[in-house]
């Protein structure tokens, strides 16, 4: 038998074994040399604080009430964990991307950072986990009354019967000093508490240890070996058949859920997850834990049925057991095996409870009255540091109260399944949240106030039978006697399990109403970003955010702010390192939308996103949501059409580049025959006069004694031909500019008749000298046109002197005729000469193509003159022509010019 | 590195497992072994039922393993299912 005093001196032994780990955690945190404080097995053995005491002790007398039925707690998470691709793992990456502090945290984050929707996500975790921390003072009290005052023996004193309060309030103190001193140590930028995950990971083994030594006690020293100690099970205990009904399937979802939904679960497996990739190591391991700690579950509870006294409470077999055996040390370690799992289940619980607490309903209170000042700095991280650990002994006082209040009542027994049916509410706003686009806040708040409420009705009081708020009468009868609302046969669904029928009305009637309220209201922007942001989390990083939101703000400003939450030195690192990341010199980095956002994360870590919002927006101006954007990356169908859309505009854009690549390369083939033909052309007509200015000046040469009027008469050759030289390089030049300019000429209004006449004053004396008569007939008198003046002259002269030298009429005339034709002003030159040979008409404007074979006086042309006049009347948005011969002579060219206007003489 | 598809594989397992797991978790399936009486003393529907737990439990173990290649952030994953038509 062990004494009182021993067990209380193992105890606070124990206890300061756990002080010493959590101080040398969180020192190794401090000085950055974490090593095994943060790996993965750390990491998974904080998982299991999902075995609490309820566990420890529970699960054997729920093996000897149901069977096999206790093993759904542990399946449950066992396919969660083994299934972690699917939702964990979007979960931890979502918590590191956005600094998520609680389960509160991550849902009003992802429906647009609302306080209210956190704040009844607070109030039901608080709700559900009273209890549940109730029933954990419970089993450390009774379990230290048994193994002190040996209460099992005597079955007319259960040890129920008079539970000893005063030593469970000396217990809720010491975890409120642990909790505190530990779990609100410092508000650190991403909420992780290395020296709690430390203690809590050598409870784990302890607990894990001390069931396996119970139970290898059992099976190998009371009985020989497994078959053995199965033949001794009584026959009703394995007759599973109806165990395996709708409540097996609900336990196991339930279990499940659980996993995900717990806030204590979700703190360790969330938001104290340091790496990623631990969490592959905790997808095996986690369920390996679960299975080697309910191995001995159905032996120890064979093992008790047979050892013990008929009165002994199954719920206590784990200690009970070795006890009566005379196991000291054995009822000792068991006894550890149950501190710890009931400690380190309130411990994490208070820390995510009072997280979410101060963060979600503290935070948002003290920043909305007006009588607490809050300007310094540092002070609002004061303000958490004691909100958090006034929260934490409130949270545990509740436990307490509870306790006090219900311990008589066998209300404590179930209260972990109801916990769980409470936290499960969390899920439909969670998965939705994580899944769903169109899921909006009212729908998520709706969905859990739903669920909530029918689960305090259908469950949660009706636990206390009549002892609270609703009486016995109700119960059984439903409220003002109508059958119809009974809690336990809601809308007459008679005949279930209360678990299951309230898990089915809680949560179907949740994701009813949060679908359907989701459906009827659209997401506002700011939900619609969060949402993007968690569903595509693999796809799209946070930092994304600043693509979508628009905002201004004073560096200075934001720094007050960081600097009231995180104090002086975390706020000027966290500015001067993005500083140094934008290449701005000193400590504040410019305020752009990527700053203010990482900011915003940052402080989210202390505060929690509606909180860390609610601070930004005091200094932040001008706030905007492209929703364009964010359609962009928001609706999967949008980002395939978009993108197929750009595949085809750029397939359009590659087949016309191809089609203007293929023209420009005939083009510039074309161009390439051209030039050589020019070049041959010109060298060709070059040679010509060339020749006979070199042979000219040869006989000069070599013959000196020739006579005066010879010499006179071959210089005179000699400068004619080179003059036609001249005059041919000058039409090359004029030509070689007007083919490769590329600026627009500068057209003037000018009267064209006026350039008309000019250019046939001018051709007076040539057709004078050359016997040809010139008629004029002006029929567009006055007409305004847009021209270059010169330019065109040239053009009227060149035709009107090709029209006087090369008529080999014997009777030569040329006709000159302006006329308005379709609006157009057009000059026609006609001559009566020999015309243009059918062959020829075709190349007529082309180079050095002369339609005339020779002129009167039987010289040739440059052959350029038609072809620059063409050039000169494309340029002036005109156009030059050769008309159909009409009775076999002459030749015909008309110009035509677009009008700009009709002189009033008109 | 591992292949890429050696990796998708990987995924495609993670994913198979707990779904699997789960059917043999459930009814009926479940009753095929509780009818069955025991196996070496020991009633058939604990060895069924921790038997395939330490199954999924082994083989979690080995797939997880292997998905957790180095690192290739989904992000910047060049994947052929991810890319749009």
């Amino acid at each position: 038998m062990l004494s009182a005093n021993l067990v209380f001196a193992v105890s606070l032994g124990y206890v300061a074994l756990l002080f010493f780990v959590a101080y040398l955690g969180d020192k190794r945190a401090r000085a950055g040399q974490l090593g095994l404080f943060q790996s993965p097995l750390i990491y998974t053995l904080s998982i299991s604080v999902y075995c609490t005491s309820w566990t420890f002790y529970g699960a054997v007398g729920s093996a000897v009430r149901s069977g096999m039925e206790f093993i759904t707690i542990y399946t449950g998470p066992t396919i969660v964990f083994i299934g972690f691709w699917f939702l964990l793992r979007k979960l931890v990456r979502i918590g590191r991307v956005h600094r998520i502090t609680s389960i509160a945290d991550l849902i009003s984050s992802r429906y647009g950072k609302g306080e209210s929707l956190a704040v009844l996500v607070t109030l039901i975790a608080i709700v559900g986990s009273t209890p549940y921390i109730a029933l954990q003072l419970k089993a450390v009290t009774t379990s230290f009354q048994v193994i002190s005052g040996g209460g099992f023996a005597d079955p007319d004193q259960p040890v129920f019967a008079d539970p000893d309060y005063t030593m469970a309030f000396w217990i809720a103190a010491g975890m409120a000093v642990f909790t505190i001193v530990f779990g609100t140590r410092n508000i650190d930028a991403n909420e992780r508490h290395h020296g709690v995950v430390a203690a809590i990971a050598l409870e784990a083994l302890v607990k894990l240890f001390a069931l396996i030594a119970v139970g290898l006690f059992v099976v190998f020293y009371l009985a020989d070996g497994p078959s053995e100690i199965f033949s001794m099970a009584p026959p009703g205990l394995l007759n599973t058949e109806e165990v395996f009904g709708p409540r097996w399937i609900t336990l196991t979802f339930l279990a499940a859920t659980a996993v995900i939904c717990l806030p204590r679960q979700f703190q360790v497996t969330v938001v104290e997850n340091a790496d990623e990739r631990h969490l592959y190591t905790a997808s095996w391991m986690f369920p390996l834990y679960l299975l080697l700690i309910s191995l001995f579950v159905l032996p120890i509870a064979i093992g008790g049925l047979t050892f013990l006294p008929e009165t002994a409470n199954p719920d206590m077999f784990v200690l009970t057991l070795p006890m009566a055996m005379n196991q000291d040390l054995l009822a000792l370690i068991a006894f550890l095996g149950g501190f710890s799992s009931a400690t380190s289940m309130v411990i994490v619980a208070c820390i995510a409870l009072s997280t979410m607490v101060s963060n979600h309903v503290v935070m948002p209170l003290a920043l909305r009255l007006p009588w607490v000042e809050m300007k310094a700095s540092g002070d609002v991280r004061r303000l958490l540091l004691i909100s958090r650990r006034t929260s934490i002994c409130l949270v545990l006082l509740l436990g307490f109260v509870y306790f006090r209040l219900s311990a008589k009542s066998d209300a404590l027994a179930a209260i972990g399944l109801i916990a769980f049916v409470g936290v499960a509410q969390f899920l439909p706003s969670l998965i939705g949240g994580l899944y769903w686009r169109q899921a909006s806040a009212k729908g998520a708040f709706a969905g859990l106030l739903a669920g909530f409420l029918i689960w305090l009705y259908t469950l949660f009081l009706p636990s206390f039978e009549g002892a609270f708020l609703i009486p016995l009468s109700v119960i059984e009868n439903g409220p003002w006697g109508i059958p119809f609302l009974r809690p336990e046969a809601l809308f007459g669904l008679e005949g279930m399990d209360p678990l299951v029928h309230a898990l089915f009305w809680s949560l179907c009637l949740n994701t009813l109403i949060f679908v359907i309220v989701s459906l009827i209201f659209d997401p506002k922007p700011l939900e619609r970003l969060q949402g993007a942001l968690f569903i595509d989390v693999f796809r799209t990083p946070a930092d994304n955010e600043a693509r979508f939101i628009r905002r201004y703000a004073a560096s200075n400003d934001l720094f007050v702010v960081a600097q009231r939450i995180l104090g002086t030195e975390s706020a000027y690192r966290v500015f001067s390192e993005f500083a140094q990341n934008q290449g701005v010199a000193g400590h504040l980095p410019r305020a752009d939308d990527e700053f203010i956002g990482h900011l915003e994360r940052e402080l989210a870590g202390s505060v929690g996103a509606a909180t860390a919002r609610a601070m930004i927006l005091q200094v932040v101006k001008g706030e905007t949501i492209s929703l364009d954007e964010l359609m962009k990356i928001v609706d999967e169908t949008q980002q395939v059409i978009d993108y197929s859309r750009q595949l085809e505009v750029k397939s359009h854009q590659l087949q016309q580049t191809a089609r203007q690549l293929r023209e420009a390369n005939e083009r510039l083939k074309q161009l390439d025959v051209q030039k050589d033909d020019f070049l041959s052309q010109v060298s060709h007509e070059l040679r010509t006069p060339m020749t006979s200015i070199r042979s000219f000046a040869q006989i000069l040469l070599d013959t000196p004694d020739m006579d005066e009027k010879e010499t006179k008469r071959f210089t005179g050759i000699i400068l004619e031909e080179s003059q036609r030289l001249t005059r041919l390089l000058d039409e090359i030049l004029d030509l070689a500019r007007l083919e490769g300019e590329q600026i627009d000429w500068e057209l003037h209004e000018i009267d064209a008749s006026e350039a008309l006449e000019r250019a046939i004053a001018t051709c007076q004396g040539l057709a004078a000298q050359s016997n040809v008569s010139l008629e004029f007939r002006d029929e567009a008198k006055g007409t305004i046109i847009e021209a270059d003046d010169d330019r065109l002259r040239q053009v009227f002269l060149n035709l009107i002197t090709n029209a006087i030298k090369y008529n080999s009429s014997p009777e030569p005339k040329v006709t000159v005729l302006s006329a308005i034709e379709n609006g157009r002003y057009c000059v026609s030159v006609e001559d009566n000469g020999a015309g243009i040979r059918a062959d020829d008409r075709e190349r007529i404007f082309q180079k050095f193509s002369r339609g005339w074979r020779q002129s009167k006086d039987g010289r040739s042309g440059t052959g350029l003159g038609l072809a620059i006049s063409w050039q000169i009347m494309q340029r002036l948005r005109g156009d030059l022509e050769l008309l159909p011969q009409e009775d076999g002579t002459g030749a015909r060219f008309k110009i035509s010019l677009p009008c700009k206007e009709r002189a009033a003489a008109e | 590195m591992r292949s890429a598809s050696a990796i998708r594989k990987a995924r495609d397992v993670a994913v198979v497992i707990p779904v699997v797991c789960t059917f043999l978790f459930m009814p009926p399936l479940i009753h095929i072994a509780s009818d069955a009486g025991s196996l070496f003393g020991i009633p058939t529907v604990v060895i069924y039922l921790f038997g395939i737990w330490g199954a999924a439990v082994a083989l979690t173990a080995w797939n997880s393993r292997r998905l957790d290649a180095p690192e290739q952030d989904d992000a910047f994953r060049i994947d052929s299912k991810d890319t749009p038509p």
